[in-house]
């Protein structure tokens, strides 16, 4: 009895192996299905491409902050005529002064 | 015609940035009203103000005192009273004598001029100015600075709050 139920240990033992091994199988699959499936963007990935993009996004904020200042300084000026008051630096070599 | 300086070199904004500012901070709050370390903080604009300057002349570009930045005008004028002070801090870190231009009555009338035959031009012309003058302050010094300078004091040192706040 007790070799039938030794057998019998060994043999859930197996079948739960196999349940684990088989899902892990089964999620393996799925995953390889999802990779092949997924659009590759390689650009997304590439280092330099990759940078690039970021400038990218960084240049376009630069613009939009730089003409929305400049956008409302010229609202300023018509609304305050104001003009430029001073206008900087023709410079001079020293040994010239 | 303006003269074009030999060959000079910029130094760091670090560098130019290390001058101790004290004696004309003390003189700028005689005759602006504002407190001392609202006075120390417009003298590093300043400085910037004149590193960025040098800059764009060795890029041969040439900025302009717009209202915004009238604040740093002024702490400017300060500074240049202090004439050998101003002279030494030009010599040793930008290699010349960085001139102050204020427009003459000629430029004026030219402006007055262009203004009333073409306004939408000007408008046109002026923006693209701006532009190239922001997005050099942006580019060079952050964008913390072009938003402090071109933003922020316009709502700070608004022309009626400067002829507030200066004495005489």
């Amino acid at each position: 009895m007790k070799i039938f139920g030794a057998t019998r240990s060994v043999a859930k033992f197996c079948a739960s192996l196999c349940a684990i091994t088989g899902s892990l199988m089964v999620g393996n699959v799925a995953q390889a299905a999802d990779r092949d499936a997924a659009p590759r963007n390689d650009d997304a990935r590439d280092p330099i491409l990759g940078s690039q993009v970021n400038l990218n996004a960084a240049q376009q904020e630069r613009d939009t902050i730089v003409r929305e200042l400049a956008d409302k300084l010229i609202e300023l000026e018509r609304a305050e005529s104001l003009c430029v008051q001073s206008v900087g630096v023709p410079p001079m070599p020293a040994n010239k002064h | 015609m303006q003269k074009s300086p030999e060959i000079f070199t910029v130094c760091s904004l670090e560098q130019a940035l290390q001058f101790d500012g004290t004696d004309v901070i003390h003189r700028f709050v005689e005759h602006v009203n504002t407190p001392l370390i609202e006075a120390a903080s417009i003298f590093e604009e300043m400085k910037k103000w004149l590193w960025l300057n040098c800059k764009a002349i060795a890029e041969g570009k040439q900025l302009k005192v717009i209202t915004p930045i009238s604040i740093i005008d002024e702490m400017w004028h300060t500074f240049i009273l202090f004439t050998e002070d101003y002279e030494q801090y030009c010599l040793s870190n930008f290699g010349f004598f960085l001139h102050h231009r204020p427009p003459r009555h000629s430029d004026k009338v030219q402006y007055q001029q262009r203004h009333e035959s073409n306004p939408d031009l000007l408008v046109a012309f002026k923006r693209k100015e701006l532009t190239d003058q922001i997005g050099f302050t942006y580019d060079l010094l952050g964008q913390e600075t072009a938003q402090l300078w071109y933003g922020e004091f316009s709502n700070r040192y608004s022309p009626e709050r400067l002829a507030e706040i200066t004495r005489g």
